[in-house]
């Protein structure tokens, strides 16, 4: 149900733009042109969500989807930034393969591909498109359906390009791989970055999505969205990790389905831009197939943070287990709506949900709702909520062994976010993102 | 080192604490016993700082300074030590870091250089010892499934650690049995010298016949009301505690 709103000049700016420009989008490949075409119907008839719609009202979508945002649509109109701002960030995991968005376009020079095992395909969205790569055409959009939210629509109409990665069969990657994007820009954009992942029967993957912006006057929002298949007996562990705390805002939307025996163990953290909003979404889409969730979010200032996720079960036997923890600082405001889905035939399925916040100001705000749909009858669901402050009467006891207030909040917080930050598989990247959480502090 | 005079506190309303006075002298090992809602809790929690009591009068000197004008943490770092009856548990935070911390902060404090990691290890050894503590334990997180035992010996091994000017043990022994107590009793005795003191808090006199007191008090209705030497202890176990409310009712 479309709920429109006085936003529309953005929207029409949006639909002109790609009508003028739809040619130059991407290569000219009739399968996808339906796709893109589709999609671009489908935003006009959804419009960006206003106040009424229930997904999105805890978030002013008109205050960052604003007209003056600037939909940049050939490369040579966006402006690059800086090299080094990747290369020396905390967060870059130096053994890993390394794929790199600017601004939502991909950079050959800045990634890092050599020594790929036999039959791994990684590199630029667009360009495996236009090499007819069978995967990239059969998977892309097939998780992220178009027709059913705007954003997914907004994005599927206007992407240029993206990250693409194809892990065959039998395949263990032996490091993990790291895409990065990297956003950054003085004026005020709208970028539209997206990820395809494909994760081949029995196979292993550790990726680590991490999204940067840099210092400086920016105002950019960024749409993104990214479909990861999880074949028959595939293991992928996918660590996201937002620390964008100079972009206006980050609308970003992963599809994840999962297939037989497969395993899917995803862990957020997000450190929160001016809007944060997290679409997560996965499907079980298989008898005895698993998904594992974790999350961590630290919002400051006036930080908004919003994690909406969703497991669907659609079949027996299956396991999903969420864990979020989060700390609102200041006036910020943390969101989380978790929804799981156990539909008729899912029986004997085993799901576990649960979200815990810590307040640390009295000017911070935490709305909290799990969502538990059940239309099985034999199943072990539960699911649980709680918004609390640190514990006294462990502050006092740190207090009275000469640990001062600021150092035994720190000590604590540090011990709250290890429960979610020891899911991260690679040790350095966990280190150093411990690191980064307790600077924050 | 330690003089209390005419204290008087309370929390929610009631008045617990009502006019205590104590002196305690460097080297001394001060008991007070007494019954159940004497105020012995009470008179710990206001030494170590918490914030649900509110002192209504009297004042407590500490070497000099007003006690009652720190913060806890600079309590703790001018040399007092609360060994809590009931140690909370911390999961996440580990032995090993917890007192490293502390170690830091005290120094920091007290003008010191910061502890070498190589002497904070070779202390951490050391000290284990006085409680029999395993070396695997001080990985694991601060009390985290510990036992009544387990917890209150390693109360006694941050004390070691510590090196406080005055212990306040409060309650030490509940819960405990003979041989945890003895473990418990020997860390405490190993740590006496003639320039700390200790103010061992207890409701039977059994912990007295290992940490042996100069000084026994009896407390009662928020102030002592006895004091005397060791065999004062004695006479309690035997008597109970009536005897003490029958003499004061005789007054």
């Amino acid at each position: 149900m479309a709920d429109t709103l006085e936003g529309q000049s953005l929207k029409e700016k949006l639909l002109a733009g790609f009508h003028i420009r739809k040619a130059a989008l991407l290569p000219d490949n009739t399968i996808l042109n339906g796709f893109r075409d589709k999609a671009a119907e489908s935003f006009s008839r959804l419009g960006f969500p206003g106040k009424k719609h229930e997904e999105y009202r805890y978030l002013q979508v008109e205050k960052l989807f604003t007209s003056e945002l600037n939909q940049t649509l050939s490369p040579e109109e966006i402006d690059l930034p800086n090299e080094s701002d990747v290369l020396n960030h905390p967060l870059l995991a130096e053994d890993a393969y390394r794929l790199v968005m600017l601004n939502g376009i991909f950079s050959k020079k800045l990634s890092r591909i050599e020594g790929l095992p036999t039959g791994v395909v990684m590199g630029s969205l667009a360009e495996a498109l236009r090499n007819n790569d069978a995967h990239a055409l059969t998977n892309l959009g097939t998780l992220a359906k178009a027709d059913s939210d705007s954003f997914l629509a907004l994005n599927s109409a206007l992407f240029q390009d993206g990250i693409y990665c194809y892990i065959p069969s039998n395949c263990k990657l032996p490091k993990p791989v790291q895409l990065i994007e990297l956003v950054s820009s003085p004026e005020a954009l709208l970028i539209q970055p997206r990820v395809l992942f494909v994760s081949d029967e029995s196979s292993e993957a550790e990726v680590i999505q991490t999204s940067i912006s840099t210092k400086g006057n920016t105002s950019i929002a960024s749409n993104s969205v990214t479909e990861i298949l999880v074949e028959k007996n595939a293991q992928v562990n996918w660590i996201t990790l937002q620390s964008e705390e100079h972009t206006a805002g980050h609308f970003h939307t992963t599809e994840a389905h999962v297939k037989q025996h497969g395993k899917f163990e995803t862990v957020t953290i997000s450190l929160g831009s001016g809007m944060l909003r997290n679409n997560l979404n996965i499907v079980l889409d298989a008898p005895e197939c698993e998904a594992h969730l974790y999350g961590y979010y630290h919002p400051v200032n006036t930080q908004i943070v919003d994690n909406h996720t969703l497991v669907d079960h659609r079949y027996p036997r299956c396991e999903s287990n969420e864990l979020y923890k989060g700390v609102v600082d200041d006036s910020a405001t943390a969101i989380f709506n978790g929804k799981v889905y156990v539909r008729k035939d899912a029986q004997k399925t085993n799901a576990f949900q649960s979200n815990k916040n810590i307040l640390l100001s009295e000017t911070g705000t935490v709305n909290t709702k799990p969502q538990l749909e059940i239309y099985a009858d034999d199943v072990k669901c539960s699911h649980g909520s709680s918004t609390g402050v640190l514990d006294p009467e462990q502050l006092f006891y740190l207090r009275a062994r000469g640990i001062s207030l600021e150092k035994a909040r720190v000590l604590l917080l540090n011990a709250y976010a290890g429960e979610i930050i020891e899911h991260i598989p690679h040790e350095t990247l966990r280190n150093a993102v411990a690191e980064v959480l307790a600077n924050r502090i | 080192m330690l003089s209390i005079r005419n204290l008087h506190a309370r929390v929610e309303e009631k008045e617990i604490l009502k006019g205590f006075s104590l002196d305690v002298k460097p080297g001394e090992v001060h008991a007070i016993m007494g019954p159940n809602g004497s105020g012995k809790s009470t008179l710990a929690s206001v030494l170590a700082g918490r914030e649900d009591y509110q002192v209504t009068g009297g004042e407590v000197i500490f070497e000099g300074k007003d006690l009652l004008a720190l913060a806890p943490e600079d309590r703790a770092r001018e040399g007092i030590f609360l060994a809590f009856q009931y140690p909370v548990e911390i999961p996440g935070v580990s032995i090993t870091n917890f007192l490293k911390t502390a170690i830091a902060e005290q120094r920091e404090y007290r003008g010191l250089p910061p502890m070498e990691p190589k002497e904070f290890l070779q202390l951490m050894k050391e000290k284990k010892a006085y409680v029999e503590i395993e070396s695997n334990l001080t990985n694991r997180s601060v009390n985290e499934g510990f036992s009544g035992g387990e917890k209150k010996r390693n109360e006694i091994f941050q004390m070691a650690m510590l090196n406080p000017k005055l212990a306040i043990l409060d309650e030490t022994d509940s819960g405990l049995d003979i041989d945890a107590l003895r473990v418990v009793a020997n860390g405490v005795n190993r740590l006496k010298s003639p320039e700390n003191s200790a103010i061992v808090i207890t409701h039977y006199q059994r912990l007295l016949d290992y940490i042996v007191p100069d000084v026994v008090h009896v407390m009662y209705d928020g102030r002592i009301v006895k004091t005397g030497g060791k065999e004062l202890a004695l006479e309690l176990e035997e008597k109970g505690y009536d005897w003490i409310k029958k003499e004061l009712a005789a007054l």
